[in-house]
């Protein structure tokens, strides 16, 4: 089986044997670590160990990508700030942005050479030498999000209110930044990016700011963006399914707060298809196989596009539900 | 990249869209939903301090809240009549999908700076009906969750103590004995955080302690996964709080019956607590 093809051909509507079942979100488990004798910090900062995590759940489980980094803070510490990269249990987080201030966002020159950008592309590398036909699919921090962490949460979410031009000006600046990552990780042969935009959510945004604020920048970026392309946004995004469906990706990843057959109408003139929504938290960290499969069965009959977890799975997710989810979906395509 | 290089990048396809102008419907003000004037006070200067927090203007708010306490006016009225109501109006347009979040911070900043300028003139605290602990999960450090239900814990006349975020399990055991709180929030925005809420359960029973109940809530947590630990009870948005630790302290309400009585406690409809 060419997963690669498959993911391809799903995320450009055509009608495939098997739904895929990847994961567009971080997929690092405490399961897989132990069984590579890999761990959290270290396989954030080496692209080796990177490498393994990134396609542990292929290897261990059957899920059909390699999915790199496991955390949303490699453009932050790029870009300067201090990032806690933590341990088993706890995931990187921005710790201190050295900006205050809009114009202040401005990556160097040797913005893709620093921090932890080159063991993401030398990941890329070591993956891309491994595996021919398993899709390879780097995440990156949205803008919005990537402003959230340059200029601080809060104050973004006030000045979503206060000083709407100096958030224009931030997200503006962190577009330019990403499009430096980006070309970055297509040169090295990425076959999906995934935009990841949990700031973006709807439970802290206004959706119409989402249209006329979030949106444009979004545009810019999937259309800079010249392999295949995924958006995901965390928390219930019914409301601005139709705008995240009309920027422009390939797809779009929803959790299972959304209504899937209700949003696949509302974006049935649209050239996109929906990733998700296997829960997280309700059933693959803390379900048993049945409810698991559960899930997965509902997932398809909803009719979405490509079976995926809801969000970043969480570290402490057993494996034996990973394996209960792809085994459903192989029972229901009678693999 | 130079802006020559970029140029030559972007294609300039999606512009027609871009500037599209949704037509909207006609804009109602806040003040005129029904549901916010029942709320909203009609005898001056409560009524014009209310309406400046529902329009989220500190400055103004402030002003006026100093004014009313120069020419005599109670803080405690003032707390009561004019800020309480102010936020109460704006937990009901965020319910009613009119108001989001950055509404809720602004608003909540007006709010709490003015009671602030009131208990200045107090000279001490306003009285509270009680004490209530939040904290965020260990691992956590997103808190706009956790300084929501703050402020709207203390709109409640609730004493809220804030342990802050990142927040270890034996630290919320050392709060329990400490303030022995009729009611504890802890919130996490993640999957890879909300397992710190087992963690803190466990080491209060290990330290034979008990809460009335543990409020959990927070982007990732669900309901069932919070429902899988004793103490706790799923709380779906911020301003529910106050509404839950009410119906411990005149109730006497426990974690099972927050869990089953949840819409009729907190007064709506809740999709979540619907069988």
């Amino acid at each position: 089986m060419n997963y690669k093809e498959n993911l391809k051909n799903a995320l450009t509507g055509q009608t495939v044997e098997r739904k895929p079942f990847v994961s567009v979100t971080q997929l690092g488990t405490i399961d897989a670590m132990n069984h590579y004798g890999l761990k959290w910090p270290d396989a954030h900062k080496d692209a080796n160990q990177m490498a393994t995590l990134a396609s542990s759940l292929y290897e261990l489980a059957g899920l059909e990508c390699a999915r790199l980094p496991f955390c949303l803070t490699v453009e932050a510490e790029a870009l300067g700030c201090d990032v806690n990269l933590g341990s088993n249990e706890r995931v990187p987080e921005v710790e201190i942005s050295p900006f205050e201030y809009a114009d202040d966002i401005e990556a160097t020159d040797d913005f893709t050479k620093r921090g932890r950008i080159p063991v993401v592309l030398e990941a890329i590398d070591i993956l891309k030498e491994k595996y021919e036909e398993l899709p390879i699919i780097v995440g990156i921090t949205g803008p919005f999000t990537l402003t959230g962490h340059l200029l601080g949460i809060e104050n973004l979410v006030r000045y979503m209110k206060t000083d709407i031009e100096e958030v224009e000006i931030a997200v503006e600046n962190c577009v330019d930044v990403s499009m430096d990552y980006i070309e970055e990780i297509q040169n090295h042969g990425a076959d999906v990016i995934c935009v990841n935009e949990p700031t973006a959510s709807p439970e802290l945004i206004a959706p119409d700011d989402f249209k006329s604020l979030i949106k444009p920048n979004l545009e810019d970026l999937a259309d800079y963006i010249e392999v295949l392309k995924v958006l995901h946004i965390c928390g219930s995004t019914q409301p601005i399914i139709k705008d995240m469906a009309t920027c422009g990706f390939d797809g779009i990843s929803v959790e299972e707060a959304v209504d899937i057959p209700q949003a696949q109408k509302e974006i049935i003139e649209d050239n996109c298809v929906i990733l998700g929504n296997i829960s997280t938290s309700k059933t693959l960290l803390s379900g048993n196989s049945d409810e698991v499969k559960g899930d997965v069965k509902k997932a398809i009959d909803d009719g979405i596009d490509i079976l995926a977890p809801s969000c970043g799975i969480a570290p402490n997710t057993p494996l034996d539900n990973i394996k209960a989810a792809i085994s459903e979906r192989n029972e229901y395509f009678n693999l | 990249m130079s802006y020559k290089d970029l140029e030559d990048k972007i294609t300039q396809d999606k512009i027609a869209i871009r500037y599209n102008v949704v037509a909207e419907g006609a804009a109602m003000k806040a003040e005129d939903y029904p549901e916010v004037k029942e709320i909203l006070p009609t005898e001056e200067p409560f009524r014009k301090i209310a309406l400046e927090i529902l329009y989220e203007d500190k400055i103004n708010a402030l002003k006026d809240v100093k004014k009313s306490l120069e020419e005599g006016y109670s803080p405690i009225e003032l707390i009561n009549n004019a800020l309480m109501k102010g936020i109460d109006a704006v937990s009901t347009l965020y319910t009613k999908g009119v108001y989001f979040l950055p509404d809720l911070m602004l608003a909540g900043d007006a709010m709490m700076e003015s009671v602030k300028e009131c208990e200045k003139v107090l000279g001490r605290k306003s009285d509270t009906k009680g004490t209530v602990v939040c904290f965020v999960a260990e691992g956590d450090p997103h808190d706009i969750g956790k300084n929501l239900i703050l402020m709207f814990l203390r709109a409640g006349g609730f004493e809220a103590i804030d342990l802050g975020r990142d927040v270890a399990a034996q630290r919320v055991v050392e709060a329990v004995k400490e303030y022995d709180p009729l009611f504890m929030t802890g919130t996490a925005l993640m999957t890879t955080t909300m397992t710190a809420f087992p963690k803190v359960v466990e080491a209060l029973k290990e330290a034979g302690l008990e809460v009335p109940a543990i409020g959990c809530g927070g982007g990732a947590v669900r309901k069932d996964y919070v429902e899988t630990m004793d103490m706790t009870v799923y709380g779906v948005e911020a301003y529910h709080t106050p509404k839950l630790a009410d119906a411990i302290l005149t109730d006497n309400k426990n974690w099972e019956d927050l869990r089953k009585e949840y819409s009729d406690i907190v007064g709506e409809f809740v999709s979540e607590y619907a069988s």
